[in-house]
């Protein structure tokens, strides 16, 4: 009896509750409309704002309930009266609700939610377009609101309100303190003003230069201003970044003007202004920044120091300091998709950017350092520091993914000594800046950088030994081969010695240097050599030495058979020579082999005028093709007689004259 | 019998045969599903500002005007830069900022363009409730008055005609659904008469806007009676209309253009259209074609029309409700288009 009285009685208290607590939230509102809306619409969500949710003991107050019953409620109205579909009728109970939210709202006479329930007002007042009212009120309340984000946020709504009474440009001053920068822009395109990411940083420079959501801004339109300038483009806007940038840094209102100052000086040096790039950014370097800042800040400073400190063992030396931040920065960053790009080589060798860390290193090192290195007269360095900007990438990446040096069974990476010791195709050693900046180099310092990479002495030369690819046949190959490319064969077969004998193989020309620089015809040789180049440079200097020291007859086969090989290792040999064929036609215009030719020419004709003996004369004549020359004068001689009874074309020619010529 | 007797059986005798007769129409065409068997005039309002003129109250009032199609709204397909997806909202909402005349009954009217159907695919309900939920909402708002039919314009072709009839379906569904008596009905263009079924109750054949506007060839893309001639001279074309309405849409009215513009073209490309032609100021390039809704044409076509067709059901309608254009018309020209 107990429990049924118990029983009966909870449930009349539950129904009293829930009456009282439909009452107490609207007493104009049908209790079925207020569960349906309140309970059944939607799971709860206060998507409009960044406010920290009621703590629960406020919550579980009756005083929390309702106040979240009339949030919820306006929530569900606003987004139905935002509908572009919405349309009132006479008996719509969305704006009677929110009439109803504004009246218990104004109405309410605690302290605790005043200013959550002040947010409702202005939010339901915004819906029905009620913008003076909010506007009075506001004048009048504002000063009842305790400060906060919850304030912060009626303060949109207001800005809102005098944006559409007229006030225009109070509500951007109100848009631009509670840093909303989207309002900002919405207005300006109402008003006309909006004229792309420019007119907005322009804006905010005056009024807002802390705001949060510049720095995205910043970066998307200044990395537009720096490719365009770069083509120059549009170089005046350059320019007047950089004025808005100082105007903003030099703003009273600025709190933080180190993001205004960095991109002042990046834009002063895209204006080839380093001096004064290095002069601000020593501004912005005095103050504290975000991570991200800091660190741009830096790669900024190395750069100009890069671009403007004078080349000496001061500098070298915090050159090595500079260097051991970048490259830690690469080894902290490296993940497997930098690491899976890198192998993939296509964007590391042509120079794309991909992973920003390393990017910036060979922008700085290669970009700068190098060729103002080589200004200074430290070519050996310079090529040094190139190898490391080239190479550290692809070292590193090995050992992220081999840490143990432990190769993967399935062989799903193919690292670069991989490809340094198998027999294909090498992207990387004969493309990359270093290789082209080696290979255009004068060979003396090829010589000196070899002397420095086997012996370093300076903690930077030894730093950069340490990280970058020294390979010996490598280099030996390379400086070898730049001596025959300078017709000094003697110089070439020492380098040439020093090199593997299967290295050869694994070089990218290899298939190209199967063929007979001496030949009759563009034969090739019976049988690969490996030593293709060494035997080339062999021979040359056998011939040299007979050319200096033999008979008038060998004298003269030797400078012939001299300039055949000259003009083969410029020609059908180019592989003697040059590293390429197909993506760059210009060496074979170039003054050396233009005085390649001449000379190959020039030794020819000299030759054949020393020979006396008729059968060398004709066999030289033969290597040259002058079949005409052998038939008319050596054809007595043993390769006169073989080429009339062989040679259908010649034997024609010479019946048809008669045999006169 | 005394004398009294037969006059009294003399009156109830004429009265059974004038309303015998005025019961059918010219072809004695009858249908069970007509719903009114007196003709009744109507007249389209299409602009964006409800605010009759006394020079329209005028014209209602004069030519006894019954029922008013009034154009609520548009619905059209606009991308949303938010979502990156092509919402379907009403556009051109109607102001009303002038009350119904007396005696007269409001048809709300929703254009629907081609590109609202394409992105309606897969929710083509919920576009029917928006629809519907907004046409009640604003007939109550601005007391327009009980809403018994809803008529929808769309140049829906073979392509859309499905998504079209698909959502005419849903819009009964949503009607059943409320448990409201309301028709529907719908525009039929010209080249439309070849479709066998049409998906509504009641249809109102355009015979107007019938040239091509954008082609500077165009004589008069408002009523060209060649053009309406090509249409319905085509006996299969007709026999396929006339066996569609006597099955699928009993109720088939006739409207008649009265309005004028000028069609701007530049280099012999359109470029725009101008209301008030005479006003218009040319640029340097520009020609304008001034086009006008003649009588003679109008009453022209009306007899091809009641020559092929048939007279219509309920009453012929007028395109549209403007004084400005009206006026060039007297009232008895008016009166030979509705009679």
């Amino acid at each position: 009896m107990m429990r049924l009285k118990v029983s009966i009685i909870s449930i009349l208290l539950l129904f009293i509750s829930i009456n009282a607590f439909a009452c107490g939230i609207s007493p104009c509102l049908p209790k079925e409309y207020l569960l349906y809306r309140v309970y059944a619409y939607h799971p709860f969500r206060f998507n409009h704002l960044e406010i920290e949710p009621l703590d629960d003991a406020i919550l579980n107050t009756k005083e929390g309930k309702e106040y979240m019953a009339l949030a919820k409620l306006n929530e569900v109205s606003r987004e139905e009266i935002n509908s572009r579909w919405y349309y009132p009728s006479k008996d719509c109970p969305v704006l009677g609700s929110l009439e109803d939210i504004i009246v218990q709202s104004m109405n309410y006479k605690g302290t605790l939610l005043k200013d959550r329930y002040a947010l409702q007002a202005a939010r339901a007042m915004f819906s029905l377009g009620k913008f003076q009212e909010m506007r009075d009120w506001w004048t009048k309340t504002s000063k009842c609101i305790p400060e906060g984000v919850v304030k912060e946020n009626i303060k949109g709504y207001v800005a809102g309100a005098l944006f559409r009474t007229g006030e225009e440009e109070k509500a951007l001053e109100y848009y631009a303190k509670i840093e909303d920068l989207e309002s900002i822009i919405y207005c300006m395109k109402k008003m006309g003003t909006y004229d792309g990411d420019f007119s907005v940083l322009e804006y905010a420079a005056t009024h807002c230069p802390d705001n949060r959501y510049l720095p995205e801004i910043m970066q998307r339109y200044f990395k537009k201003v720096e490719v365009y300038s770069e083509f120059h483009i549009e170089n005046g806007n350059v320019e007047n970044c950089y004025q808005i940038c100082m105007k903003a840094a030099n703003n009273p209102l600025c709190k933080n003007p180190d993001k205004w100052l960095y991109t002042a000086a990046f834009l002063k040096n895209l204006m080839g202004q380093p001096y004064v790039a290095s002069n601000i950014l020593a501004r912005a370097e005095n103050l504290n920044s975000d991570d991200l800042l800091t660190e741009s800040k830096r790669y900024l400073r190395i750069l100009l120091d890069a671009q403007i400190s004078t080349y000496n063992k001061e500098y070298e030396h915090k050159l090595l300091g500079e260097l051991k931040w970048l490259d830690r920065q690469v080894e902290v960053h490296l993940s497997d998709s930098a690491a899976e790009e890198t192998l993939w080589g296509w964007t590391l060798k042509n120079n794309y950017s991909y992973f920003y860390w390393n990017d910036m290193l060979k922008k700085i090192v290669l970009g700068t350092v190098v060729p103002r290195m080589i200004e200074a007269g430290k070519t050996p360095l310079a090529l040094l520091l190139a190898n490391y900007a080239d190479n550290r990438m692809l070292e590193l990446t090995e050992s992220y993914l081999y840490p143990n040096k432990q190769r993967d069974t399935t062989g799903q990476y193919i690292t670069i000594s991989d490809i340094r010791n198998r027999r294909e195709f090498n992207m990387f050693d004969y493309s990359n800046s270093y290789f082209k900046l080696m290979d255009s180099i004068d060979v003396y310092w090829l010589k000196e950088y070899k002397k420095l990479s086997e012996y370093p002495v300076s903690s930077l030369e030894k730093f950069l030994c340490k990280r970058s690819y020294l390979g010996k046949d490598y280099l030996n190959e390379l400086i070898g081969t730049r001596y025959l490319r300078n017709m000094n064969y003697e110089e070439a077969m020492k380098y040439l010695s020093g090199v593997s004998k299967d290295y050869q193989q694994k070089t990218n020309v290899s298939k190209y240097l199967n063929r007979n620089p001496f030949a009759y015809d563009k034969e090739l040789f019976a049988e690969s050599t490996t030593t293709a180049k060494l035997d080339f440079a062999r021979k040359m200097l056998k011939y040299q030495r007979l050319a200096l020291n033999g008979s008038d007859d060998e004298k003269g086969k030797a400078m012939v058979m001299i300039g055949i090989g000259i003009r083969s290792s410029f020609d059908y040999c180019w592989a003697l020579t040059q590293y390429h064929d197909f993506y760059d036609y210009s060496w074979r215009e170039n003054s050396q082999t233009l005085a390649a030719r001449t000379a190959s020419s020039s030794l020819i004709e000299q030759g054949l005028a020393i020979i006396k003996n008729p059968e060398i004369a004709a066999e030289c004549n033969l290597l040259l093709y002058r079949f005409k020359t052998i038939a008319k004068y050596y054809a007595d001689t043993r390769v006169g007689k073989e080429v009339l009874s062989n040679c259908d074309v010649l034997k024609d020619y010479y019946f048809h004259d008669g045999g006169k010529s | 019998m005394s004398e009294k007797f037969f006059k009294k059986l003399k009156l109830i005798f004429l009265c059974s045969i004038l309303c015998l007769f005025s019961c059918q129409n010219n072809n004695g065409y009858t249908s069970d599903s007509s719903p009114d068997c007196l003709f009744e005039r109507t007249v389209y309002h299409w602009k964006t500002t409800f605010n009759l003129s006394a020079a329209d109250s005028a014209f209602v009032k004069d030519h006894n005007i019954q029922r008013l199609y009034v154009r609520m709204f548009d619905v059209d397909a606009e991308f949303n830069e938010h979502t990156q997806t092509s919402e379907v909202v009403p556009i051109a909402t109607t102001v009303f900022r002038s009350g119904i005349p007396k005696g007269v009954d409001i048809i709300p009217t929703v254009y629907i363009t081609l590109d609202a159907l394409d992105a309606s695919r897969g929710s083509m309900f919920m576009l029917a409730e928006n629809i519907l939920k907004r046409i009640l909402n604003m007939c109550s708002y601005n007391e327009l008055g009980p809403v018994n039919e809803i008529h929808l314009d769309c140049d829906w072709t073979k392509s859309t005609k499905e998504d079209f009839t698909y959502l005419c379906s849903m819009i009964r569904k949503v009607i059943a659904s409320k448990q409201l008596d309301i028709k529907l009905s719908g525009t039929i263009r010209l080249h439309q008469l070849e479709e066998a079924e049409y998906p509504f109750d009641s249809g109102v054949l355009m015979m107007y806007n019938t040239g091509a506007i954008k082609n500077n060839l165009t004589k008069n893309s408002i009523l060209d009676y060649e053009d309406v001639y090509k249409y319905l001279s085509v006996n299969k074309r007709i026999k396929k209309f006339i066996a569609a309405r006597e099955y699928n849409c009993p109720v088939i009215d006739v409207a008649y253009p009265a309005y004028s513009w000028g069609v701007v073209f530049y280099n012999n490309h359109f470029r725009k259209l101008v209301g008030n032609p005479q006003d218009y100021v040319l640029q340097e390039g520009e020609t304008i074609r001034v086009e006008n809704s003649e009588i003679e044409t109008i009453q022209k076509v009306k007899a091809l029309v009641d020559s092929k067709i048939g007279s219509v059901v309920r009453g012929n309608i007028i395109y549209h409700l403007d004084s400005n254009n009206l006026s060039k018309y007297s009232y008895d020209e008016i009166e030979s288009i509705y009679n």
